[in-house]
């Protein structure tokens, strides 16, 4: 792509790409150089956090395991280099140096030290690492060998997940052991209005109210002087930015960047420790903020909460004084974006498999409704929709709410943005059901919360700054489940799985077969919650993060860490991520047609057929005949009762397994149908199914029909996909559609695409994802990646650089239905 | 909805599979993989009636003579790249199938949308369909050629809340070499649809066919005739060739061959003679 940069105006014109939409560029020549440099930045590995911190826990072993998480914070913040690149108006960085992310021994980073050789020449997101680097990772890891939470968790396990786990019928995810807590979003809003001060104010004043003497209060000091010690720490780190842009300043020749430098400095002096007093102390809050998060611990989709509620207050105001233009406004927030896009997380090569792209899931929220049910779309909010389309980059992923009264033009707003960026963003949520589930299932739920919820994941909501969610996902593979039902016994240990009704030879009706599913989902249930369980005590007591609990009300008032019972708000302390739903209910469908209903085969030649991929030509009929009948029964996306109905009674049944574990009174056991990748990864370790998909092939992807099997068009598969009980899903649903360009270029296109996304959202859908890019310009990024570096697609639930993605990912996006609208 | 069957053979006809009244069987090449493929050919062994052969590319090639449409090949073909068009339905069974999309319908104001083939060729059944879709209060439109008999045409109008009526030369002769069929019927229906309809309700529509109405004079003169009658509303459709590939799919020739979609300058000049145009 060339570009041309007309200085006389600071503005940009891209002559790039030919596309059928316009093409969109950074909206100055300074956000055009700096989103230059990050595309052009290689994700290297640095080592500064592993010796930081593996220093200070070897130093602090005789503390509580709250105070010592806070010194390796202070001291990862006070000692590792900070830097600021040219250009920059809004600073912070993740590590020492551009590109640079790091590990978390305290968690476990044993797989990428052994795979550190061949890391930066691996297929899917390769990283850079020098020698010395690798060397003093190796030498840290020594010090965790059997220390880190994954070792401890290991050896919490109870007895029937470890035989599960290694008969191979259980797999034993390091979601949770390896990675911390994520799916929340920090008190954004309070830092900002408030600064970090005020944390450290109301933990000394609590420490002050204590009365040693008495051995609860005790308890409560390691936790609160963590929060003093992290949040001061925090704001040294700020003092640290603003001392290297006065030395900046003072060696820079240039006036202007001279003058800038100095602003970054005022900046980095007052926030995040005091309130912002103007638009872009509140915007260089919210950087400092999410950067920090991240170096604390290693949780996914940490995310911003709705920054357009939060930064409009000061726009409005600046705009009305006159102290800033709409394009100084829209240039710091194009800033702040990449400095987000800059968070990358190292991943050991079996997690690429399943979460592709350097992914963080770091949702920002915008529009909805205010939690006294105003529409809260604001000129921030159409300001993000323009900077994601402008910077197209796969991180932050912008996430719009949509409620019944959003304004039309909000909505076509978004459609466009969807339509320029091509990859997904912003993916749209229904407010209504989202609210409903809320107050369903989290205790406690006020309507004004609710309301006021932010996405902090695929399709996973919290209310910003006050609740948290299920951190352990647990994958629940429901081709898995479908292998069980049919043998009734572990497929790889051959153990007797149930005592009910047996395997698929004693089936007498399609209500054995149900029989069959309910009895699994029990176990599964089970097993899957009871692996979760002991990562519930480690992250609240083990690994509490103390850092992020000050940014969790009300943790300073109750003297605990957010994810122990500090937060207002803790919902499911698990999650179970329900995967193949479609696969699963396409095989019901078709053994009970093929089976019960027609009779044109029978079980045994179903499950040789089965066993053989449906590949034996030597059977009446053969494999490729049953293989045809099992593809023409019904499939789940073509509104049609006979299957959809089971797709909706095997979701119902098994979140309702799922509901009646709880870790702490109702604070259970949630679902979330929304798998990343890894419908491809768990296809991959699946036989041949009875709904005609072959071995080692994908599953279908989150609550999607399965790839290619919707026929009837885009109303039938939002018919079946609404069918299902979203508001069942704790933590919802992911819907993918592709979109053909060419169907949404007219203002006719343009409003069919609105009605379908607000008849979706009437009929209680969750949420809603698009990729609108041609199946043709796909195939040829696949054969000249090079061509097409900022390709940028919706996968599930987040988007990702498209030539950056596992060739099997690629493909399966390639092979969801396109529709024409 | 599509009703299968049509007395007309328009040269730019975009939906052959509607013209014959009975299913069909179509065979999408693009989707085969070749009878070397997962399925082993169980196309060419299901048929009864020995219709389907072994073509080039390994892929089947259809004896349309022979065929009749049973479908048990396009059962077997896991590709889906067989599959017989048109079915049997009741009026129950069409409205079921129709209120399916009825949450979809209010947000587009959307409604039932009959047409082919030509719908009035089973006006019995048509008039049915569109009262039962009134009985439960969905939009109904029919899109027809206007070549029926009037007293078949009249009682299907009533229950009809849009309707849009093709007119496609004036001149009976050239009708006739471009759609098989002369004109006189539909003129003559044209002259008494607005006895039954009021204009905001009825849409005559052109079909713009480069070499066949796309003249200047010939739009005038059709607009003219319209006007005459008391229309207010015409609609100008631009030839495309989104049905093309289709013909080879049911075993037909494209009849219209070297015929290129008019441009936009074409149709500026082609709307700039009709004052009342609408869509």
């Amino acid at each position: 792509m060339e570009l041309k940069v007309d200085n006389s105006r600071g503005f940009i014109e891209d002559n790039g790409v030919e596309s059928t939409t316009q093409a969109r560029s950074p909206s100055t020549a300074r956000t055009q150089r700096l989103k230059l440099a990050f595309m052009e930045e290689k994700p290297t590995i640095c080592a500064e956090r592993n010796v930081l911190v593996t220093r200070s826990y070897q130093e602090t072993e005789a503390l509580q395991p709250v105070l010592r998480q806070a010194m390796a914070f202070e001291k990862t913040l006070d000692e590792m280099p900070v830097w600021i690149r040219d250009d920059e108006l809004i600073v912070s960085n993740l590590a020492s140096r551009p590109g640079g992310s790091f590990l978390f021994p305290e968690y476990d980073d044993s797989l990428i030290i052994q795979e550190l050789d061949t890391i930066s020449t691996r297929r899917v997101d390769p990283w850079q690492i020098e020698e010395d680097d690798k060397a003093l990772i190796r030498s840290c890891g020594e010090y965790w060998r059997g220390r880190n939470l994954n070792a401890m968790a290991d050896a919490r396990m109870a007895d029937e997940v470890r035989q599960a786990v290694e008969s191979g019928s259980l797999f034993n995810s390091p979601m949770g052991k390896m990675t911390g807590v994520g799916h929340i979003a920090p008190d954004i809003e309070g830092v900002i209005q408030r600064g970090l001060n005020a944390n450290i104010a109301e933990a000394e004043a609590h420490i002050a109210r204590l009365d040693l003497t008495k051995p609860e209060d005790f308890a409560k000091l390691p936790f609160l002087k963590a929060v003093v010690i992290t949040d001061k720490a925090a704001i040294r780190w700020a003092g640290r930015f603003a001392a290297l842009a006065r030395e900046k300043a003072a060696s820079e020749q240039d006036e202007n960047r001279k003058r800038e430098l100095e602003e970054i400095a005022a900046v980095c002096e007052w926030v995040p420790a005091n309130p912002a007093r103007n638009f872009r102390e509140a915007v260089q809050a919210a950087a400092f903020i999410m950067a920090t998060v991240q170096i604390e611990q290693p949780g996914v989709s940490i995310s911003t909460g709705r920054l357009d509620q939060y930064f409009y207050p000061f726009y409005r105001k600046e705009i009305e004084d006159g102290t800033m233009t709409e394009a100084q406004a829209l240039e710091m927030l194009e800033c702040l974006w990449i400095k987000l896009a800059e968070s990358r997380r190292v991943s050991p090569e079996q997690g690429t498999f399943a979460l592709n792209g350097y992914p963080i899931w770091m949702a920002l929220t915008v529009g909805g409704q205010t939690g006294d049910g105003y529409d809260a779309s604001n000129d921030i909010s159409y300001m993000f929709l323009d900077v994601s389309s402008n910077l197209r980059v796969h991180e932050p992923m912008l996430t719009a709410r949509i409620h019944k009264r959003s304004p039309h033009k909000f909505l076509m707003a978004c459609c466009e943005a969807n339509k320029t960026h091509g990859g997904g963003l912003p993916a749209l949520f229904n407010d209504e059901p989202i609210i409903e589930s809320q107050l369903f299932h989290v205790p406690g739920m006020t309507k004004e919360d609710a309301g006021d919820y932010s996405i902090v994941g695929c399709s996973d909501v919290v209310c910003a700054g006050k609740g948290t969610e299920g951190l352990p996902y647990q994958a629940i593979s429901l081709a898995r489940v479908m292998e069980h039902m049919l043998q009734a016994r572990d497929p790889v240990s051959g153990t007797p799985l149930t005592s009910g009704v047996g395997d698929m030879f004693q089936w007498k009706s399609f209500d054995d077969l149900m029989q069959s599913f309910r009895e699994q989902a029990q176990i599964w249930a089970r097993l899957t919650f009871l692996q979760l369980l002991p990562l519930v005590e480690l992250h609240g007591k083990q690994l509490p993060c103390p850092y992020m609990s000050s940014l969790m009300r009300d943790s300073i008032g109750r003297a605990r860490p957010f994810y122990d019972g500090g937060a207002i708000y803790g919902s499911h302390a698990t999650l179970g991520c329900l995967i193949g739903i479609g696969t699963l209910a396409n095989s019901m469908a078709a053994v009970r047609k093929l089976i019960f209903d027609d009779q044109v085969i029978n079980m045994s030649q179903l499950k040789h057929a089965l066993e053989t991929n449906f590949e034996d030509e030597s059977t009446t009929p053969s494999g490729p005949a049953i293989r045809a009948m099992c593809l023409n029964a019904p499939k789940y996306g073509n509104d049609d009762p006979y299957v959809d109905n089971i797709a909706k009674d095997c979701l119902t049944t098994l979140t309702k397994e799922m509901w009646q574990y709880e870790t702490k009174p109702r604070v259970g056991y949630g679902a979330v149908v929304s798998p990343v990748t890894a419908h491809i990864a768990m296809g991959f370790l699946s036989g041949a199914t009875p709904d005609g998909r072959k071995a080692m092939t994908p599953l279908s992807d989150a609550c999607s029909p399965a790839q290619g099997t919707e026929k009837k068009g885009p109303t039938a598969a939002i018919k079946s996909v609404s069918h299902l009980e979203h508001v069942n899903l704790s933590q919802g649903s992911v819907f993918n559609m592709r979109v053909h360009p060419a169907s949404v270029q007219s203002a006719e296109g343009m409003s069919s695409w609105a009605n379908l996304i607000r008849t979706y959202f009437d009929l209680g859908g969750w949420e809603l994802q698009f990729n609108v890019v041609d199946a043709e310009v796909l195939k040829e990024a696949q054969k000249h990646p090079e061509d097409y570096k900022d390709l940028v697609v919706r996968v599930v639930g987040y988007s990702a650089f498209f030539v950056e993605l596992d060739k099997m990912v690629q493909d399966d996006i390639i092979s969801r239905t396109e529709f024409a609208i | 909805m599509f009703l299968k069957g049509c007395p007309l053979r328009c040269l730019w006809c975009s939906n052959p599979e509607s013209q014959q009244h009975v299913p069909q069987l179509g065979f999408i090449a693009s989707r085969c993989v070749g009878v070397g493929g997962q399925c082993g050919g169980a196309c060419l062994s299901v048929c009864p009636v020995s219709a389907l052969h072994l073509g080039v590319e390994d892929k089947p090639i259809i004896d349309w003579q022979v065929c009749d449409a049973c479908g048990l090949c396009a059962q077997a073909c896991p590709e889906g790249a067989l599959e017989v068009v048109g079915r049997d339905m009741s009026v129950d069974e069409v409205i079921a199938e129709v209120e399916k999309d009825r949450p979809f319908y209010r947000r587009s104001g959307g409604g039932v949308t009959l047409g082919g083939g030509e719908p009035l060729l089973q006006h019995h059944f048509t008039s049915a369909l569109l009262e039962a879709a009134h009985d439960v209060y969905l939009h109904t439109a029919l899109e027809t050629s206007g070549f029926a008999a009037w007293e078949h045409f009249e009682p299907v109008l009533k229950h009809v809340d849009l309707l849009q009526i093709d007119l496609k030369h004036l001149d009976p002769i050239r009708h006739r070499e471009v759609t098989g069929q002369s004109n006189e019927l539909i003129l003559e229906n044209l002259r008494r649809v607005l006895s039954v309809k009021a204009p905001q309700d009825v849409i005559v529509r052109f079909p713009v066919i480069p070499g066949c109405n796309d003249s200047v004079e010939e739009i005038r003169d059709m607009t003219e005739f319209v006007m005459g009658l008391g229309f207010t509303q015409i609609e100008l459709i631009p030839y495309h060739k989104m049905g093309v590939s289709k013909y080879a799919q049911y075993g037909m020739a494209y009849p219209l061959l070297n015929c290129e979609s008019p441009s936009e300058t074409d149709m500026a000049r082609l709307r700039e003679v009709v004052p009342i145009l609408v869509g």
